[in-house]
């Protein structure tokens, strides 16, 4: 048999392929998620509902300091509502990646996918690509309805707001590439998805903040991504500059830094592992 | 494919979790090797390893020991080279998006086999006439039935007009007219007129008899023999004035060996 060697393709039809792979993918998820009409509009009646709950919630608790940031006072509605719609940032990273490759699993699209040209990086991380779109869509409809409920943005600094968003998404990426990666050996998601995302949404300081837990409860926030992408959001609804929140912004590309190569790594181990035993199409 | 060998742990159930998985081998020595522009039949009894053989090829399963090279590409070293080369048709009729159309099916596969544009349009388009399932094409694939299902994992396999290509059971589930017409795709489009290379695993004698170069048999873990089906006939048939049928051939050589 002939070899020819191979050539590799040049740098901008590698990013051109990559950017159409990227592409396709977020337009399957787009597409399989609308084809679920009333289980996708469903989920714009329950911000309704979450709104409304954070706003008679707030009506028994006093504006307190330790709601606000940048030293002003803040109300609990407006603590709630950026908890509320910041968090599901996390909760889709640790549910979306695991779920897709869950549902490659049983029905056979995961080996079809991995049969591809394409690198495991790519497949992953594009993965989550639709369901942070429509998170950050949810986001705004927070806001919006949250502003007919009496949410003050007037000091809002939304160059701050919007570099920890994108923070955000980059830091709680890798968990949800580490949950895949504990789908593709336990071939399940389910309870453990749900008490990490119960745990870090108290330690987190999602519904009260971190200074009124005990110091051990404390410990384990601090080191949360959720954590500091909340006080960073938090304090950008207070006017706070980037400058002011240094240690945050610092935290979150740090633990980025680390935990993205050690996910995706982990995620490359267990689909070996799985070519290894041949349980890739397994569940 | 050199001194290929291939085993998977068996594991025991959560009762017995501290006692030792065992390791079943299921494919030892296997040697072959598929020459530029032939149609090869892989045939032997359900289990024998005929899905592992081709999926180690396709890349998705890794071998224990051995080599396999696809176009001199080391497919441990450089899978994603090698995935550029091939297209794998599974065994598994189910894998596509349910509520996504056949188009849209495609036009997604086919971006990741890297295909884009006009190219991509044109070839699902090519793709889905090849398999008969053209008129289909704007029709979602959960309403297919486990025929013409079958028939789309064959235009997934063949999209990106790889060189080789690998078929597991691609007429399982097809009704009788279509299985004839895949079948001759397969042998004239794809082999005869446009040169592919085909490693085609069935259980049908029949089909292999009638449209493959070469068939290979595994038996007991390994590849027992490989050589045209006509040659397989004449050293089997033992003087007597009729060559044995497909079906004595295959109890022989996997009964008795080569």
């Amino acid at each position: 048999m002939v070899c020819e060697r191979p050539v590799a393709p040049s740098p901008l039809t590698a990013l051109a392929n990559a950017l159409s792979k990227t592409g396709a993918i977020f337009v399957r998820d787009a597409r399989c998620a609308l084809s679920y009409p009333a289980y996708f509009h469903s989920q714009w009646i329950a911000i309704f509902v979450e709104v409304t709950i954070a706003y008679y919630l707030s009506l028994i608790v006093a504006p307190s300091a330790s709601f606000g940031a940048n030293g002003q006072t803040g109300s609990y509605f407006t603590y709630l509502v950026v908890s509320f719609a910041f968090v599901t940032f996390q909760n889709n990273a640790m549910l979306s990646f695991a779920e897709s490759i869950r549902e490659g699993q049983t029905t056979g699209t995961l080996e079809a996918v991995l049969a591809t040209p394409t690198s495991l990086s790519l497949i992953i991380l594009a993965t989550g690509l639709w369901s942070f779109t429509l998170t950050l869509g949810r986001v705004v409809v927070y806001f919006l309805l949250a502003l007919l409920f009496g949410l003050n943005l007037h000091h809002m600094n939304w160059l701050t707001a919007a570099v920890f968003l994108v923070l955000t998404i980059a830091a709680v990426s890798p968990i949800g590439v580490l949950a895949a990666a504990a789908t593709m050996v336990f071939k399940k998601t389910g309870p453990l998805a749900f008490s990490v995302n119960s745990a870090t949404s108290l330690f987190g300081g999602v519904y009260l903040p971190l200074t009124r837990l005990p110091l051990p409860l404390q410990a384990i926030g601090w080191m949360l991504p959720i954590t500091h992408a909340l006080n960073g959001f938090r304090a950008a609804v207070y006017g706070a500059t980037l400058w002011d929140l240094r240690m945050e912004v610092v935290w979150l590309l740090g633990l980025t830094a680390v935990l993205m190569p050690v996910s995706l790594y982990l995620f490359a181990r267990t689909v070996h592992r799985g070519r290894h035993d041949g349980s890739l199409a397994g569940y | 494919m050199r001194n290929v060998e291939k085993g998977f742990v068996v594991r025991h159930g959560a009762r017995h979790t501290l006692s030792k998985d065992r390791r079943k081998n299921v494919l030892h020595d296997v040697n072959l090797e598929v020459r530029r522009g032939e149609l090869i039949g892989l045939l032997g009894a359900n289990g024998v390893g005929k899905t592992t053989l081709l999926k180690m090829m396709a890349t998705l399963t890794l071998p224990d020991a051995g080599s396999i090279e696809i176009e001199g590409i080391d497919i441990k070293k450089n899978p994603l080279l090698a995935r550029t080369r091939i297209g794998y048709c599974g065994s598994e009729d189910r894998s596509f998006y349910f509520r996504l159309t056949a188009r849209e099916n495609l036009r997604f596969f086919g971006s990741l086999a890297g295909l884009r544009g006009q190219r991509l349009q044109r070839r699902i388009g090519e793709a889905l006439d090849e398999v008969a399932l053209g008129e289909a094409i704007d029709r979602r694939f959960g309403e297919f039935s486990s025929g013409m299902r079958q028939r789309m994992t064959v235009a997934r396999a063949l999209l990106s007009d790889p060189d080789i290509i690998f078929f597991d059971e691609p007429t399982r589930a097809v009704d009788p007219i279509h299985a004839d017409e895949l079948r001759r795709m397969i042998r004239k489009d794809l082999v005869e007129d446009r040169g592919k290379t085909v490693v085609l695993a069935t259980n049908v004698l029949e089909e292999a008899w009638s449209i493959c170069d070469r068939v290979a048999v595994v038996s007991n873990g390994t590849i027992a023999c490989v050589a045209p089906p006509c040659e397989l006939g004449a050293s089997h048939a033992n003087g007597s004035a009729t060559p044995p049928t497909p079906i004595e051939l295959f109890k022989a050589i996997t009964t008795y060996g080569m």
